[in-house]
């Protein structure tokens, strides 16, 4: 069960990062170049094809830490659990591509790398802070009920952060530029959109391979500590 | 220039990120796998 978890989660990374590298190559060569009247830095401007599909893959990860949480909290499900923590590494890892991306292309177009005073950009941060925290500390700590329900409980509390983050350049747009797609979105040239799309699917696929992956190692690692302790219990 | 400089340094970083990350999933994994192997084998005899 392991294994054939493990293989389809690898397969579809490994499709992911394949996707990924597509989206690379058409947003560097195949779509056009935003003209200097519109953004100061043209060429930077080309880091949104990935920036973005990362941005979006961290926060479909939160919302996943959250249901995670909370279906630990309730039903104490064994799933629950292993969901909250497949999530907070894919939380992690997707969001440290967004938040170190972001900053050059703002140093690039701005003129600054991080505005203290924009809400979209410190919620976001904070929210990959709470998912490094909660991976690495997790790796620090027994695993037991208690220390389950600690990290569960900043799962839950941290996840009202997604739903200002979302908003907040709606609300308060103060640097970070607003929606460019769905509703009330600037909109974009057609081939940029395509490409765009093409990367969300990219990161979705590397979010699904993520997950899977992270669930056959914490399979496998629950498996290792059954067999050692009943083998320690037969001695 | 410097316009370019800040693309391939924001593409590196991120590919970097993955990469890293690949790795040491792959590795996680394959260790935990072969040492479940191993120790499946030995409850067996």
């Amino acid at each position: 069960m392991s294994r054939r978890l493990a293989i389809s989660g690898l397969s579809l990374w490994l499709l992911g990062l394949v996707l990924a590298c597509i989206t690379l190559i058409l947003g560097l060569v195949w779509t056009p170049s935003v003209d200097t009247e519109t953004m100061n830095a043209p060429a930077a401007q080309r880091i949104f094809y990935w920036h973005v599909p990362s941005a979006w893959a961290s926060m479909l990860a939160f919302t996943c830490l959250f249901a995670g949480s909370i279906a630990w909290f309730w039903k104490r499900s064994e799933w629950g659990w292993k969901l909250h923590v497949a999530a907070a590494e894919a939380g992690m890892v997707f969001g440290l591509m967004a938040i170190t991306s972001g900053p050059i292309w703002g140093h690039a177009e701005w003129g600054v790398a991080w505005d203290w005073t924009d809400v979209r950009i410190n919620t976001f941060g904070i929210l990959t802070a709470l998912s490094a925290y909660l991976v690495i500390a997790r790796r620090s700590q027994p695993d037991g009920d208690d220390t389950r329900d600690t990290f569960s409980a900043i799962g839950l509390f941290g996840f009202a952060l997604v739903p200002l983050t979302y908003m907040a350049t709606r609300w308060w747009q103060r640097r970070h530029p607003g929606p460019v797609v769905g509703p009330g979105g600037g909109g974009l040239e057609s081939s940029m959109a395509t490409t765009m799309w093409f990367g969300v699917l990219a990161f979705v696929v590397l979010f699904a391979g993520l997950l899977l992956i992270e669930w056959s190692i914490l399979n496998a690692e629950q498996k290792i500590s059954k067999i050692q302790n009943n083998m320690d219990g037969d001695v | 220039m410097g316009d370019m400089v800040n693309l391939v340094v924001a593409y590196t970083v991120m590919i970097g990120l993955l990469a890293a990350w690949s790795w040491m999933l792959g590795k996680r994994l394959l260790e935990l796998l072969s040492r479940l192997e191993v120790i499946e084998g030995n409850e067996d005899e």
